[in-house]
């Protein structure tokens, strides 16, 4: 047998095991169309199709934590959190199986899920935007699905993620993404430095703790024939304030802004007014502007964080990704958002 | 100009090694490798905007907050003045810049002084977003 094929052989059979365990699969199944998706710094995902004697053929999406992952985010959460979901109303794959061990022939430790139907619309496409938009000027069905996902996730019993999903209050969100900014940061940068101190200095009034997605918007979600099929993605899921989901959703980078503006639609999806009061109706919570407001800041300095992750990690450690270096792009426009939000005089207005 | 981006050569340089890596694969692309090279190119497209407005916007950045700087009538901000005159780097400059804001929001006064810096900030960081908005495809 070659080594490429001894290879796969391997990868193969560490993602039946992994199902096997989990009763996915038979003794008797195989894998076929294993073929490496598209996907973001911190996950390699890899499709496939399990041909089983006994339950038919599955298709099922692999999901790699790799050892040069951006985020050091657990694969066990995310795992936890899916299971936890499964019949909560939000649309998600079911799992078929993980395997925790670090030296696997897949790269690292992995999970295995039902690959659903749908594509993750691309915001910063102008063509995904328009069917986005159009979705919106008739049947309005995305904008309900996303409001009642979003509505579903933030009302979900929190009692099963107990101790699998990691609590986070404002201050400590706070600190984590300036701690993990300042690691990462080139040079010194005066207006995300002033941004962190103009959002610990507004510490909302309290709200129940809720799961929150923590990176909601649709481009981590699957559309299917103009309706949710799926919200993937909960790397940084956190439980704690679900203002933060309404604030990131509401930052122009989730309606497709990178240097011009996106969508005018709240995350390319549904009016602003609109979305705010259907949330309102479902959750029974108030959307107060200025928590937006102060929720839209919180989530563009985590995006900084997250962009500034991925070019230190191009720079220093010497990835060879370059989508990591362009991660430069988007932050002056994140800047402006930030100045704008927290409305600093504009020129000619000045004292 | 954009705040936190790697030196220029270190951009050329990985965009270098990109074409160079490309130019040597045969057969047709596949989508992970078209999405590299379209990454590049937009590297590269806004990259050129910003090496014609730099100069400018870092100049006018340093200029406005020395003006600000130079008015206040406090020892203290007049301190950073030389430091700032002597600043060439738009790393130098925001270094001081953030020193300056921090120091001045501690001390819980100067509002007037912290809105000018703030609008000097906006007016810089506006001009280079409007700059990249029209960057050539």
């Amino acid at each position: 047998m070659s080594p490429v094929r001894k290879d796969q052989c391997e990868r193969d059979e560490a993602v039946l095991d992994a199902m096997r365990e989990r009763g996915s699969a038979s003794a008797r199944a195989t894998l076929m169309n294993f073929q490496p998706l598209s996907g973001g710094f911190s996950r390699q995902m890899y499709r496939a199709d399990v041909v089983d004697p006994l339950n038919g053929i599955i298709e099922i999406v692999v999901c790699v934590r790799h050892s040069n992952s951006l985020l050091d985010s657990s694969l066990d959460q995310e795992y936890a959190i899916y299971q936890a979901l499964a019949n909560s109303g939000v649309p998600l794959p079911s799992m078929h199986g993980k395997c925790n061990d670090v030296d696997t022939a897949l790269g690292g430790p992995f999970f295995v899920m039902d690959r659903l139907p749908g594509v993750a619309p691309n915001v910063w496409r102008v063509t995904d935007r328009h069917e986005l938009e159009d979705n919106w000027r008739t049947t309005r069905a995305l904008g309900e699905d996303v409001v009642a996902a979003m509505s579903a996730i933030h009302c979900v019993d929190t009692a099963p993620l107990e101790g699998v999903v990691q609590r986070m209050s404002f201050a400590e969100v706070v600190a984590h993404w300036r701690t993990t900014y300042e690691r990462v940061r080139l040079i010194r940068d005066p207006i995300i430095d002033e941004a962190f101190d103009w959002v610990h200095s507004r510490t909302p009034a309290p709200v129940p703790e809720s799961l929150v997605h923590g990176d909601f918007r649709i481009g981590n979600c699957l559309v299917n024939e103009g309706r949710l099929s799926g919200v993937l993605d909960w790397e940084l899921a956190y439980l704690g304030d679900p203002r933060f989901d309404v604030g990131y959703l509401a930052l122009g980078y989730s309606s497709g802004k990178l240097v011009k503006p996106g969508s005018a639609l709240l995350g390319a999806v549904a009016e602003r007014d609109w979305f705010f009061g259907r949330y309102q109706e479902l959750t029974g919570r108030a959307v107060d502007l200025e928590d937006v407001r102060t929720f839209s800041v919180l989530s563009a300095l985590m995006l900084m964080a997250n962009l500034s992750s991925a070019i230190h990690t191009y720079v220093e450690r010497g990835a060879d990704d370059i989508r990591m270096l362009w991660s430069r792009v988007p932050i002056a426009s994140l800047r402006l958002d930030l100045v704008r939000l927290m409305e600093w005089p504009e020129a000619g207005s000045r004292s | 100009m954009v705040f936190n981006a790697p030196p220029t050569d270190v951009v050329l340089r990985a965009v270098g090694r990109l074409l160079y890596e490309t130019s040597a694969l045969t057969g047709e692309l596949s989508d992970a490798q078209r999405g590299q090279l379209d990454a590049a190119q937009s590297i590269v497209r806004y990259l050129a905007v910003e090496e014609c407005v730099k100069a400018t916007l870092v100049s006018s950045l340093r200029q406005q907050a020395l003006e600000i700087l130079r008015a206040g009538d406090q020892t203290s901000l007049r301190d950073y003045v030389a430091t700032l005159e002597s600043a060439a780097t738009i790393g130098d400059i925001s270094e001081v810049l953030s020193r300056v804001l921090s120091e001045l929001g501690h001390s819980g006064s100067h509002v007037v002084v912290i809105d000018q810096l703030h609008g000097v900030l906006r007016n810089v960081v506006e001009r280079e977003v409007a700059a990249m908005a029209v960057a050539p495809r």
